[in-house]
């Protein structure tokens, strides 16, 4: 089986998937949410097209042959699946709050994994059609939740604007770029079925993603103010379901676009990443592939200090990643005159 | 005597008659089978002999057309008695032709049609002949429309052939026969509009129905099976209607329609998910009313696969998010209740789909019996004896409405799977098994194909077509041609 | 065919494997309507809590099947809240549930106690407690404001909770108050939190300083608000004060106004304005109040109604002022002046809204007649 996606299909994943990924990043994993992360969430799309760029012009992914092509392709597995892990670390912690609190993780994450290999089992495009109509649902879901909620949202506690300061948005800019590596590992695999000379990342796409993100960043400020003390993960992601005045049964559908997106979005990893090792070892079976990234994402969240190591690596994740794409890129249109390394 | 009889077959005739007539008996079994006729009549002073099937085929066309054309008939001078001059001079039935493989004759005689074999001549004649007892066409049993056209298809090939003529009077529509089924051959006919179809699909669709190799085909729906991109999905992949109305429309629309003897509907490819979800009234209706019933019908269709699974998540895991005088009522109607949540809903599911498996068999005349039962059943009895809760009643009452909302058969059994499949991740994980059902669910539905047309376009991916999806907006605006109808025809359509 | 089996066999011992699950039935469970926290004699923290009896009538009506209460009441103390709640779960014959719990009552004392902070925000960090409930400080003892409260007009003590407290609310009797809201005030950069005040009136007939007096048959009572500062109870605002707390945050549709002898309709015409002026050294909080008369009928000196809704919300503002607490909200329009959350920290706003100068403006339109 050859794991494979159309342009089609790579777009809406791509999309779902960063909008989730900065989402859950900024206002549930990174530590205390401030005001400035809406901010944070635009600037951090800046950075993400000349290195999207840079990744086209490299051909990673797409010409197996290239040896720095397989190398970023080799990092960007790795950050893939790593950040595949990640999201079955969160998907572990909040059904373990929300719904089962007694039952072990083991068997908290067996139906997420299971789900998420029988979803890259039925290829690409499958996800990608899937994150179209989840693209049409999620806002009828959130306009709902929006309406219900309109009076308790509060527009000035996203004041003062900035929040901690421009030092920390820059670093979390920087933050939110690094949710785009993984998110966009499936742009870089797509097939162009008809091939119409645009690039399958655009400026409007990643503006688009970025001021979703950021959107909802903003929803999210408004129901609850800035505090003094840290909020531990599970209550800011009890705020972030329920503001606490409105009646509970609204927690529903943000229940529903939480977990949800987060299937998504480990799908949209776990394919990209079984893709990207189909291209560094064309031999392998498309189903070996996302057995073996899938049993990757499983396990490593079990993995003492997992969490805290990539705590604290996600910050450097786009610079990591950006760093050897750019030095790739430059020494590709140095080399060969600024052909690609297919063409070469 | 096998391998004799595949030998038979394979020939074609000979000059001799008593030759043929002997294998021809040989074949049809004549000492056994006492509805194989074989007529010899002298025409002309030639022996002819006359092979048909008493009761397929029609007696008095070929007493009348036959037997008193051929008996009177002078001996013509210098004109021998062959197919050419018995098609030309003398039989008067319109549709005939000359033939000379066995196999092809014995295959039509079966079917009704007569052969005429004449002697010293190695060709002979196949006269349309069928007059078999056959249902008229009637009201359609199971796709009412309250407005619109009432007929339905009926066992008859040529009837449902005629009936599609009639609904699409245009010198473009092709109807395409092949048999299938390689011991006993079952005539199916491949239905489009030239032009409008694209002849990938056509083709496609031939290759399929040519490429079964199956011994014997019984009907469409097992046709159906061999011929759907993704056997193994839950959901059909091919539309059944019984409503020549229906099949004209997607004829019109660009699809293929395929229609078998014996068969009293038509299948349809390729289909999207919203093909499974409209219903003649919709086109029929004024759009306001339209869309309106659709819109039920859709709301249906979620309500029949997710309540269930829904009302588990909530009452066994999230109770927060119930209101706490509805928790109340909940609580308070099951409080003497003996059986968990998750084993009352699966009751109730059970009874729910025996009462309506039997309901489906039981004979007319005592079908309100079965009514009063499962009412008694499912209703009062159970709630009194403290079996099951009265709010599980309105659930299970829902989700049987939301199903029979449905107008695909196929489709609405397609989603009872699904809503168990749902039901299960929901006890077992509350919404977190919910939200991984939904997904897995929408994954696999966006996965499919039909004749390699995305099952969920033209949403995803997003293709150019009319605003008659989700809903039914004013026909003045539906004037694109379906997206999988042939390039040709979208590129003229869209021009205006 | 193989490969589906093996699928299905999976998917059949998912729910299997999992039958330690965190699965419970409606019905075995014990919901908190009401939960009250005092700080008992040897210094534990005493937590009594009301539930509704279910399949005896439950909260159906007012009595159960047996002619006694529909409503338990379980206490228990220990020396911490997760101590408490771990006695409760004892002390009570089925699991207990925290999700549906409808108000929150806390003794004045505790509620004034430095810990209190600690406490509310462990209370509101409890798992599965969300935190939906309206928070109420009471006078005396909240097992006592707990046990006077039954149905009255209702069939539910839930509904009569909820129909109850916001039709005080819309009245502009008490805050439109929930923890929720106290623990973000508590923890956030703004203002202070406000409560519900409530107290149980052992007399039937009560005299408050507006010369009301009322006759009811509930014990309890919800009359005015309770400040906060630094996330402890500072002082109770009565009910006219409430009402003009109620007037400047926003939160009152009308402002029923005791003047000479009679009481007057006074509608807001909009939400009340507040400006925040910050000079180098000095703070100067503006606050507009434009509000309508509702009757025509009214001949009186407007002047005069003007003078002295003015004063009143000057003497409360100035109250607030001198115990340093801000429950109107000028801190979030103070707020708006800074860049950044450091800059506004640095500010030091506490201390500056204590020394700050303080401009009401009061207007008043006649009704419009139709």
């Amino acid at each position: 089986m050859k794991l494979s996606i159309s342009r089609d299909a790579a777009l809406p994943a791509a999309f779902v998937a960063a909008v989730t990924r900065i989402f859950i990043d900024l206002a549930l994993d990174g530590g205390p949410v401030h005001n400035g992360v809406w901010i944070a969430a635009l600037l951090g799309a800046l950075p993400v097209l000349p290195y999207l760029v840079c990744l086209d012009m490299v051909g990673v992914g797409k010409c197996r042959y290239a040896t720095v092509g397989r190398l970023l392709a080799g990092l960007l597995l790795a950050a893939t699946a790593l950040d595949g892990a990640r999201i079955v670390s969160v998907v572990l912690r909040a059904s373990g709050f929300l719904v089962l609190d007694p039952v072990s993780p083991f068997m908290l994450v067996l139906p997420v994994v299971l789900a998420a290999l029988w979803c890259t089992c039925r290829n690409g495009d499958a996800i990608g059609y899937a994150a179209m109509l989840w693209r049409r649902a999620f806002p009828a879901l959130m306009l709902v939740v929006m309406i219900l909620q309109w009076r308790h949202y509060r527009p000035q506690w996203l004041r003062p604007w900035l929040g901690n300061g421009w030092g920390e948005i820059a670093g979390e800019a920087i933050r939110t770029a690094g949710c785009y590596v993984p998110a966009t590992s499936v742009l870089l695999i797509c097939r162009h079925d008809d091939e119409t000379g645009k690039r399958p990342f655009t400026v409007a796409w990643i503006a688009l993603a970025s001021a979703v993100a950021s959107l909802l960043l903003v929803f999210r400020l408004m129901m609850t103010p800035s505090g003094t003390n840290d909020m531990a993960w599970i209550t800011r992601l009890d705020a972030l379901l329920t503001n606490g005045r409105a009646p509970l049964y609204l927690q529903l559908p943000m229940i529903v676009a939480f977990f949800v997106g987060l299937m998504h979005l480990l799908a949209c990893e776990c394919f990209a990443a079984a893709a990207l090792l189909q291209r560094l070892i064309p031999r392998l079976n498309g189903r070996v592939c996302a057995g073996i990234v899938i049993l990757i994402c499983a396990v490593l969240p079990f993995v003492r200090s997992f969490r805290s190591m990539l705590d604290r690596a996600m910050p450097w994740l786009f610079i990591a990643a950006a760093l050897p794409v750019a030095l790739a890129a430059l020494s590709q249109f140095h080399f060969n005159g600024g052909k690609r390394s297919c063409e070469s | 005597m096998e391998i004799d009889r595949v030998e038979m077959l394979r020939a074609a005739l000979t000059p001799s008659l008593d030759e043929n007539v002997s294998r021809f008996k040989t074949l049809l079994s004549s000492d056994t089978n006492v509805d194989a006729q074989f007529r010899f009549i002298n025409c002309a002073e030639t022996r002819l002999c006359v092979i048909y099937i008493e009761g397929m085929a029609d007696d008095r066309k070929i007493s009348d057309f036959i037997l008193r054309a051929c008996v009177n008939l002078p001996p013509a001078p210098g004109r021998r008695v062959d197919a050419a001059y018995l098609m030309e001079d003398v039989l008067e039935i319109a549709q005939c032709e000359a033939e000379h493989r066995v196999s092809e004759l014995l295959n039509s005689v079966v079917t009704g049609m007569t052969a005429v074999l004449i002697d010293g001549c190695d060709e002979a004649v196949l006269l349309e002949t069928r007059g078999y007892p056959a249902r008229p066409v009637n009201r359609t049993t199971n796709e009412s429309v309250v407005i619109g056209a009432q007929e339905g298809f009926v066992e008859s090939l040529r009837t449902n052939m005629t009936l599609m003529r009639r609904y699409v009077p245009a010198a473009g529509l092709i109807t395409e026969c092949i048999t299938v089924g390689t011991v006993v051959p079952t005539h199916v006919t491949l239905v489009y509009l030239r032009g409008v179809a694209d002849e990938g699909v056509v083709e496609a669709v031939r290759k399929r129905l040519k490429g079964i190799d199956a011994k014997t085909v019984q009907g469409l729906g097992a046709i159906q099976q061999h011929i759907e991109d993704q056997p193994w999905a839950l959901l059909p992949q091919m539309l059944q209607t019984e409503r020549p109305d229906r099949a004209a429309s997607c004829v019109m629309d660009g699809q293929v329609v395929v229609l078998a003897d014996n068969s009293p509907y038509a299948l349809i490819g390729p289909i999207t998910l919203f093909h499974q979800l409209h219903a003649s009234d919709d086109s029929f209706s004024r759009w306001q009313y339209g869309t309106f019933l659709r819109l039920i019908r859709i709301i249906g269709m979620l309500v029949s696969v997710f309540l269930p699974g829904l009302y588990i998540a909530l009452t066994d895991y999230h109770m927060h998010l119930l209101p706490l005088s509805l928790l109340g009522s909940i609580a308070e109607a099951r409080a003497n209740v003996p059986f968990p949540i998750l084993v009352e809903i699966m009751i109730m599911e059970f009874s729910f789909y025996l009462i309506n498996e039997a309901g489906t068999r039981i004979p007319q005349q005592i079908g309100s019996a079965l009514g009063i039962v499962g009412a008694l059943i499912l209703g009062q009895a159970a709630v009194s004896a403290s079996i099951i809760s009265p709010i599980l009643i309105i659930i299970v009452a829902l989700t049987g409405l939301g199903n029979y909302a449905i107008p695909d058969y196929g489709f609405g059994i397609g989603l009872v799977i699904c809503r168990l499949f749902v039901i299960a991740c929901s006890a077992a994980f509350g919404l977190y098994g919910f939200c991984m059902a939904a997904f897995v669910l929408s994954v696999s539905v966006c996965g499919m194909k039909s004749f390699g047309f995305a099952y969920v376009a033209p949403i995803a991916p997003r293709r150019p077509h009319n605003p008659d999806l989700l809903l039914r907006l004013p026909i003045w605006l539906q004037r694109r041609p379906m997206y999988f109808a042939a390039r040709a025809h979208r590129a003229r359509g869209q021009g205006g | 065919m193989r490969k589906l089996m093996a699928a299905a066999l999976i998917a059949m011992l998912c729910p299997l494997l999992c039958g330690c699950q965190d699965t419970g039935e409606v019905e075995n469970q014990a919901y908190v309507l009401v939960l009250a926290l005092d700080r008992s004699g040897d210094g534990a923290l005493a937590l009594t809590a009301r539930v509704p009896r279910i399949g005896k009538g439950g909260e159906k009506d007012g009595k159960g099947d047996s002619g006694g209460s529909s409503y338990l009441t379980f206490s228990v103390s220990a020396a911490s809240w997760s101590g408490a709640l771990d006695e409760l779960q004892w002390a009570t014959p089925r699991r207990i549930n925290l999700s549906h719990i409808e108000m929150i009552v806390v003794s004045r004392d505790l509620a004034a106690e430095p810990s209190f902070p600690a406490l509310m925000n462990a209370i509101a960090q409890t798992p599965h407690l969300y935190a939906n409930a309206r928070f109420v400080v009471c006078r005396d003892s909240a097992r006592a404001f707990l046990e006077a409260g039954d149905t009255v007009i209702g069939t539910r003590l839930s509904a009569e909770i909820q129909a109850m407290l916001s039709q005080y609310a819309s009245q502009g009797f008490i805050p439109d108050a929930c923890l929720a809201d106290a623990c973000y005030c508590a923890n956030g950069i703004y203002g202070d939190p406000v409560a519900i005040w409530g107290y149980v009136e052992e007399e039937v007939t009560e005299s408050g300083p507006s010369q009301r007096v009322m006759e009811s048959p509930m014990g309890q009572r919800f009359r005015g608000a309770a400040l906060f500062q630094d996330g402890r109870f500072v002082k109770a605002l009565d009910v006219d004060e409430t009402r003009l707390l109620n007037l400047i945050c926003g939160q009152t549709a009308t402002l029923s106004w005791a003047w000479r002898g009679d009481t007057i309709e006074l509608m807001p015409v909009t939400p009340a304005r507040k400006k925040v002026d910050i000079d180098a050294d000095s703070v100067t909080l503006n606050l507009s109040v434009a509000l309508r008369l509702t009757a025509s009928a009214f001949r009186g000196d407007t002047v005069a109604l003007v003078a002295s809704v003015k004063n009143s919300i000057a003497e409360l503002t100035a109250s607030c002022q001198r115990s340093g607490c801000d429950p109107f909200g000028f801190a979030e329009s103070a707020a708006g002046h800074f860049a950044t959350v450091p800059g506004w920290l640095a500010f030091g706003w506490h201390e500056r809204y204590r020394r700050a100068r303080i401009n009401v403006d009061v207007t008043l339109s006649a009704a419009t007649n139709p």
